[in-house]
């Protein structure tokens, strides 16, 4: 079952220059226990996606049309209270650079009680000992909860944050580039943790990252995105193995890896300006078998194999073959 | 010229950072504290190789890299550039060197003067080396190298200021800044990793292409090991201002005998969700470059370490042809197989 759904949602920015589209007609959802990749270049609307999933967009920027529903409840209709409340206690969110969103002058002990002691009833004491607990699930000894962020590592403190985004069990976690800024040493050991804490607690997890070795390291189900819109979703395998988009094969092709020296690819041109994006599927001016109905009629999501949605004119033709020379 | 002709010799390097300490403190003990960024590393970059200089953030590779083009100098050792000690020449004639070795930044967004022209960006380069005579020369030669990084064409760029670009066409310009002096020698200290993944192959091909057409010689700085397999020939593996093995890029990433350089690259991940691999960390962090451990640097974090480990420095042994491990206990596949 879902517990998360998103349909066909918008949201975009209104700047002089008229609306950018940063999200535009995104359709997903996220079923329980699951860790569902979000993937694209810079610009592609993924972290837009994931401040519209929670209500946050900055102005000027808004959910123009759509819904998010979280166990079947509309969270895009939530008065900003209702949804105060929402975040954290059932969604909740590890933010890109997060380790530098603490606070580094309080403790931070002190700063899971403050978000433990806002979004539950329970006293201070008891507050006090459910952050200790939280901690050493983390992996953080409790001691320490008296230090102040500068005395922690940077891994560290992003086990801090992912201990503080889970102390009120939330049911969904976004993970925007949780590890980005991180070593790879320190990278598989947050990963790792976030992987048995999901066990665990049960967590539905979006992973949002340009990194595509970590996604296929860590995630169930992976969508793509391109220019504001998922243009495939499907199981990891399938999109690593069987990938039908030529933007999914083009940047899986552009990923060195460690193990090979296969000739890389790059996609030629860079992503569109997206106030006005290109006609038609919008990946065309920089696709190598674009036609003429690319360019004049946009290519509907819709699921080709089993669960396996992709949005191109040619997808049919494009099992098993590389059309990046 | 043989194919094994040594370009940059790198001998007993050492650089350490003074810490500064409050007045208090410094009444308490007068001992000056020293962070030890790069401590006591040797090698040898060969003509028209790749050569990668690998480790996590801090572990002193991108001091190293400095060091060597004689930005910072050296507290201890000697490098030697085509027979040239760079730590004991003049002011002067270090700056008659300057064309001739040339650094590219990690980060397109900070490395370029926003208030200068792509023109003047490139241009600036051979205006204070005073390579070029005339105005038309200047223009020919700063259009020759947008060319040679296809920034194409170079009449559509370069009156653009680099807040018009792209990250990739703003790296493209800041390899044109570097090579348009000619350089036989070019630090580049993570190059891509600001990039998105679909530009970073295109300019890993670029500097690649530039190797022959400019007879070029890459020190590659990077924490990511596999753009180093793709573009690397040698690689040295650091580790808290140590270099822990070093040897053809395929045979250490293959064949990783330094207990470090397993747990390194069994770290990585990799793109396929097909291939089971345990991803593995070393216990614990990275300690204090102000107080390293003894003997093996790494042996606080090891999981093999011993007594040896604890009081010995490591020697380097060839384990096999070319391939240099310092480790008293070499890394054996077999000893993650019961895990």
């Amino acid at each position: 079952m879902a517990v998360l759904e998103v349909n066909n949602l918008k949201a975009y920015f209104f700047i002089e220059a008229g609306a950018v589209k940063a999200v535009d007609d995104v359709t997903f959802a996220l079923e329980r226990g699951e860790t569902l990749g979000l993937a694209g270049e810079s610009g592609c609307g993924k972290s837009t996606t994931a401040f519209a999933l929670l209500n946050l967009l900055p102005y000027p920027g808004r959910i123009v049309d759509g819904e998010v529903l979280l166990d079947g409840e509309d969270l895009t209709k939530k008065e900003p209270d209702e949804m105060r409340k929402i975040r954290w206690d059932e969604i909740s969110m590890v933010f890109q650079g997060a380790m530098n969103a603490l606070n580094p002058v309080l403790r931070i002990g002190d700063q899971i009680v403050e978000a433990i002691i806002l979004h539950e009833n329970i006293t201070t004491d008891e507050a006090y000992r459910k952050m200790e607990d939280i901690l050493e699930v983390v992996g953080v000894d409790p001691t320490r909860a008296t230090n102040y962020p500068h005395e922690f590592s940077g891994g560290m403190k992003q086990r801090v944050m992912i201990a503080m985004a889970l102390v009120t069990e939330p049911k969904v976690l976004i993970a925007d580039e949780p590890t980005t800024a991180l070593d790879v040493t320190v990278e598989a050991q947050v990963l790792k943790l976030l992987q048995s804490l999901q066990a665990k607690f049960q967590l539905s997890v979006i992973l949002i990252t340009h990194d595509l070795a970590t996604i296929a390291e860590a995630c169930d189900r992976v969508a793509i995105m391109y220019a504001g819109q998922i243009v495939e979703l499907a199981d990891v395998v399938s999109i690593f193995k069987e990938r039908l988009h030529p933007y999914t094969e083009g940047l899986i092709r552009s990923v060195p890896s460690l193990l090979g020296t296969e000739k890389l690819v790059h996609i030629p041109g860079a992503p569109p300006g997206l106030v006005t994006p290109p006609s038609g599927c919008r990946f065309h001016p920089r696709c190598p078998i674009a036609t003429d109905i690319c360019v004049n009629q946009e290519p509907k999501f819709q699921e080709i194999k089993e669960k396996h949605f992709v949005a191109c004119h040619h997808a049919d033709q494009l099992w098993g073959k590389n059309v990046w020379k | 010229m043989t194919a094994t002709e040594t370009l940059i010799e790198v001998r007993n390097l050492k650089k350490y950072f003074p810490v500064r300490r409050g007045f208090v403190a410094q009444l308490v003990s007068r001992e000056q504290i020293w962070v030890k960024a790069v401590d006591d590393i040797s090698f040898d970059i060969r003509k028209n190789e790749v050569f990668v200089l690998a480790g996590e953030s801090g572990c002193g590779k991108t001091t190293t890299g400095r060091v060597i083009l004689n930005l910072t100098p050296p507290s201890d050792g000697s490098i030697t550039y085509g027979g040239i000690d760079l730590t004991a020449i003049t002011k002067q004639e270090m700056k008659a060197l300057r064309p001739k070795l040339q650094i590219i930044f990690q980060d397109p967004y900070e490395s370029l003067n926003p208030r200068l022209s792509i023109h003047d960006s490139i241009g600036e380069a051979l205006q204070v080396n005073q390579l070029a005579d005339t105005r038309e020369e200047l223009l020919q030669r700063i259009k020759m190298a947008m060319e040679d990084v296809r920034l194409f064409p170079p009449d559509d760029f370069i009156y653009r200021y680099p807040h018009m670009l792209s990250g990739g066409q703003r790296q493209r310009v800041v390899i044109a800044r570097a090579i348009v002096t000619q350089p036989e020698f070019i630090v580049a200290d993570e190059p891509v990793s600001m990039l998105d993944a679909s530009i970073r192959a295109e300019i890993l091909q670029l500097l690649k292409d530039l190797i022959k057409k400019y007879d070029l010689t890459y020190l590659y700085i990077t924490h990511d090991l596999a753009s180093a397999r793709y573009i690397g020939d040698r690689i040295a593996i650091m580790y808290l201002g140590k270099i822990v093995e070093y040897g053809p890029v395929g045979r250490v990433i293959d064949n990783p005998k330094h207990q470090y350089t397993a747990i390194l690259i069994s770290a990585v991940p990799i793109p396929d969700p097909t291939l089971t691999h345990t991803r593995r960390a070393p216990v614990g962090e990275v300690p204090s470059p102000i107080n390293p451990p003894s003997g093996c640097r790494f042996h606080t974090r090891c999981a093999y370490a011993d007594e040896q480990c604890r009081l010995e420095e490591p020697p380097f042994k060839e384990v096999e042809k070319d391939h240099f491990a310092a480790c008293w206990h070499w890394f054996d596949p077999k000893q993650w197989e019961d895990e």
